[in-house]
């Protein structure tokens, strides 16, 4: 489905951005095929879409979200890791 | 190790590579990327490698959206050597990995996490030996701990002398490109974050209205209004400089006459006009960067996107076009920040239609003298006069000029407190460019008026009604005629409106002494308003707009908005006096208006955004078409004939400017 199509509160996995999409921008700001997006809220007046990426937010004009494609993933959180710095 | 071999140090600007570059390589730089200082790909010494570090202003080089990032593309192009050291902040490593994947497998790359104290503290976790025995080499490390900074340096030198090669840290028999991302990503583990109070307030829907116009109107006032500390200065100023020139005049009798002009109500009277703007602008500014650095402005942006997407504008640009109604030069200075070209030249063309407040003492005077009792009303009248001309002239730019922002796409920066130090850097370095380019400008202008003001065609100083200016204002009164304004003493006065708004009431209290009543009738007071209201912008203003988008530009504002306002004065003039028909014109208005309203509804999308920019609306059981057919909020570009049948519900043609989509 559409990432603008995707009920508020969901995880979703993208799978495809259409030529319609500014695929270099999107890419440049950390959305690529295979991100995990997180949609929380949409602006008021018809107006931007607010969705999580990790850690960052990250707001877009409907258009762009149309132009995306991406499917439900189960919201996880990420397996875990041990280690330290080294 | 290779000798003087070059680092790439590349990342989002949240990543901290100001941080690293500085410990890296001894230096002290600011941090700081207002767009029209010269951007290059900074480069230094490293402190213990043989190498020189390259701070690339740009993200990731993927696309030439700004002139940061045509240098990093540049630079990667042409340096295809070059070891690229990616700083990821360990917050955000999804996005930083995402966005660097394509780096990370094809060049040479150490990649750094950094604020990995931040991070664990917060109980994050890298699983970093995994990373680098089957991914890529990496580090986390906290910036300002030196250990860290050598454990950093330490991996650099590997990844120097041929350890970059995917997992030389264990196997050796990787090749370059061929991990998957989310297998990566699965050795981050990084916990959720709430949301904090103010976060929730300005993401509400009326929260956010009410704390923005609250904002907003603080801000207005903080720097235009009658009794802020910044306006009070500014009338200090403007009394000082009173005082120096009439102290200057007499200390200067024995000098003939003109050369005492010169000096005076010359190059003092300028100077005091330059020194008369910094309390406005200080203040503004001071606000302004603080809005932005802080968030708050992106949160406002964002919220308000939806409003202003239809005219073509966006969050940041109202706030400069608001700030327009205290002071048009201040505004159009502070679209600076703006990061969008396009969207910067028209805001800052839309800037004349804005009233500014040196106008109030002109709509005052006027309405005082022909209709005291109808002040509110007329004053709102000329400021939606004049927001309404803007809203067009945006409307006709984007039609003829194309559409001028791309679609919004940006990443929502944390609330932060602003340092100081930073504020200050900010601030002195539009005081600068501000008394460089602009003061310097408007000082030529003013000792250019005193002269045209002071001298006759004869070149004899007197000033006055003999002077070159009085003729000119003479000369352009047969200009107003069509307003219904005969009087010279009117036109001399809007003359000298170009110079100073404040001129103008000065100028029409002096020439008629008071009776400015006898130069207007109802419909021509009423052109004269609209007139003004939209005509050239001072001197000052039109010297910031040079400043901003250039001599043509500035020109193109100046006479433009002298014809809009001569323009709108004859139609005023005309509807004013012909009673009937502005009946019949405001009765065919409110007749569009109220069948749109009644039959609009009925049928068509209204853009609610109940169905999430679906196909259909649930809430009147159609497709979600406009009640001519249209489709609400389309992309720019024109569908392919491939795809227009694409999904059955679209049936027309989606229209090419997302602000004609509407209704």
């Amino acid at each position: 489905m559409k990432l603008s199509e995707v009920k508020l509160g969901e995880t979703v996995k993208v799978v495809a951005v259409s030529g319609r999409a500014p695929k270099k921008r999107l890419q440049s700001i950390g959305i690529t095929r295979g991100s995990v997006l997180r949609v929380e809220m949409f602006a008021p007046l018809n107006g931007a879409l607010y969705v999580r990426l990790g850690q960052a937010g990250i707001v877009m004009r409907r258009e762009i979200a149309e132009a995306i494609e991406a499917e439900r993933v189960e919201e996880t959180s990420s397996r875990s890791a041990e280690g330290d710095k080294k | 190790m290779s000798a003087c071999s070059k680092i790439a140090l590349i990342g989002f600007p949240n990543a901290g590579k100001t941080t690293l570059f500085n410990a890296l390589t001894g230096a002290h730089e600011r941090t700081g990327n207002w767009h029209g200082v010269t951007v290059t790909a900074r480069g230094g010494k490293m402190k213990n490698l043989p190498c020189v570090l390259y701070d690339l202003p740009g993200i990731y080089g993927e696309e030439a959206t700004s002139p940061e990032e045509k240098v990093t593309r540049d630079f990667l192009e042409k340096e295809k050597d070059a070891l690229l050291l990616i700083a990821v902040s360990a917050d955000d490593a999804a996005r930083g990995l995402a966005a660097a994947e394509r780096l990370i497998k094809t060049r040479k790359s150490l990649v750094v996490f950094t604020f990995y104290d931040a991070f664990s503290s917060r109980g994050g976790k890298i699983d970093i030996p995994a990373l680098n025995a089957d991914f890529f080499g990496t580090v986390a490390v906290n910036a300002n701990d030196k250990k860290d900074i050598s454990r950093l340096e330490t991996a650099l030198r590997r990844a120097l002398s041929g350890g970059a090669e995917r997992g030389d840290f264990k196997r050796g028999d990787f090749k370059r490109g061929d991990f998957k991302r989310e297998d990566a990503e699965k050795l981050i583990f990084s916990p959720p974050r709430g949301k904090s109070v103010l976060d929730k307030i300005l993401f509400h829907k009326f929260g956010a209205a009410a704390a923005f116009a609250l904002l907003f109107a603080f801000v207005f006032y903080a720097a235009f209004g009658k009794y802020s500390p910044s306006m009070l200065l500014t009338d200090l100023l403007a009394a000082l400089g009173k005082k120096a020139v009439s102290g200057a005049r007499e200390a200067l009798s024995a000098v003939p006459p003109w050369f005492a002009g010169f000096l005076c109500d010359g190059v003092l009277t300028g100077v005091f006009a330059v020194l008369g703007f910094l309390p406005q602008l200080i203040t503004l500014f001071l606000f302004l960067t603080v809005l932005e650095e802080s968030g708050v402005m992106a949160r406002f942006a964002f919220m308000s996107d939806g409003l202003f997407e239809k005219i073509g504008l966006n969050g940041r640009a109202f706030f400069s076009l608001f700030a327009g109604f205290g002071c048009t030069a201040v505004a159009a200075l502070s679209t600076r920040s703006l990061d969008d070209e396009r969207l910067h030249k028209k805001t800052v063309l839309m800037l004349p239609f804005v009233s500014c407040s040196a106008r109030l003492p002109v709509y005052a005077l006027v309405i005082n003298a022909v209709f005291p009792f109808a002040k509110p009303v007329l004053l709102m009248g000329i400021y939606l006069l004049g927001v309404s001309s803007a809203c067009v002239f945006s409307a006709l730019y984007d039609k003829f000029c194309g559409k001028s922002s791309p679609p919004l796409l940006m990443e929502m920066p944390l609330l932060m407190k602003v340092p100081l130090k930073k504020l200050a850097k900010a601030l002195h370095y539009y005081l600068k460019q501000f008394i460089i380019r602009v003061g310097s400008l408007i000082l030529c202008v003013t000792l250019a008026m005193w002269f045209l003001g002071s001298f006759s065609f004869a070149l004899e100083f007197t000033g006055g009604e003999k002077s070159m200016l009085a003729a000119l204002g003479k000369g352009l009164k047969y200009l107003f005629y069509p307003m219904g304004i005969t009087d010279w003493r009117v036109s001399v006065a809007a003359l000298g409106g170009i110079f100073a708004k404040e001129a103008v009431a000065g100028t029409l209290a002096m020439l008629f002494g008071g009776n400015a009543a006898e130069a207007f009738t109802a419909p021509s007071a009423l052109a004269f308003l609209a007139f003004v209201s939209l005509y050239t912008p001072c001197l000052s203003a039109l010297a910031a707009i040079r400043r901003e988008i250039g001599v043509k530009g500035a020109l193109f504002a100046g006479c433009g908005s002298f014809f809009a306002g001569i323009f709108a004065g004859y139609i005023t003039f005309f509807l004013a006096s012909h009673l009937a028909a502005l009946t019949a014109f405001a009765f065919v208005f409110a007749a569009v208006g109220l069948l749109k309203i009644f039959f609009g509804k009925e049928s068509g999308c209204v853009g609610c955004g109940k169905c999430h920019g679906g196909n259909r609306c649930e809430k009147r059981n159609i497709p979600r078409k406009t009640a001519r057919g249209k489709r609400r909020a389309v992309f720019g570009n024109p569908p392919r004939p491939a795809q227009a049948g694409r999904q059955g519900e679209r049936r027309k043609d989606e229209r090419g400017s997302a602000a004609g989509g509407g209704g």
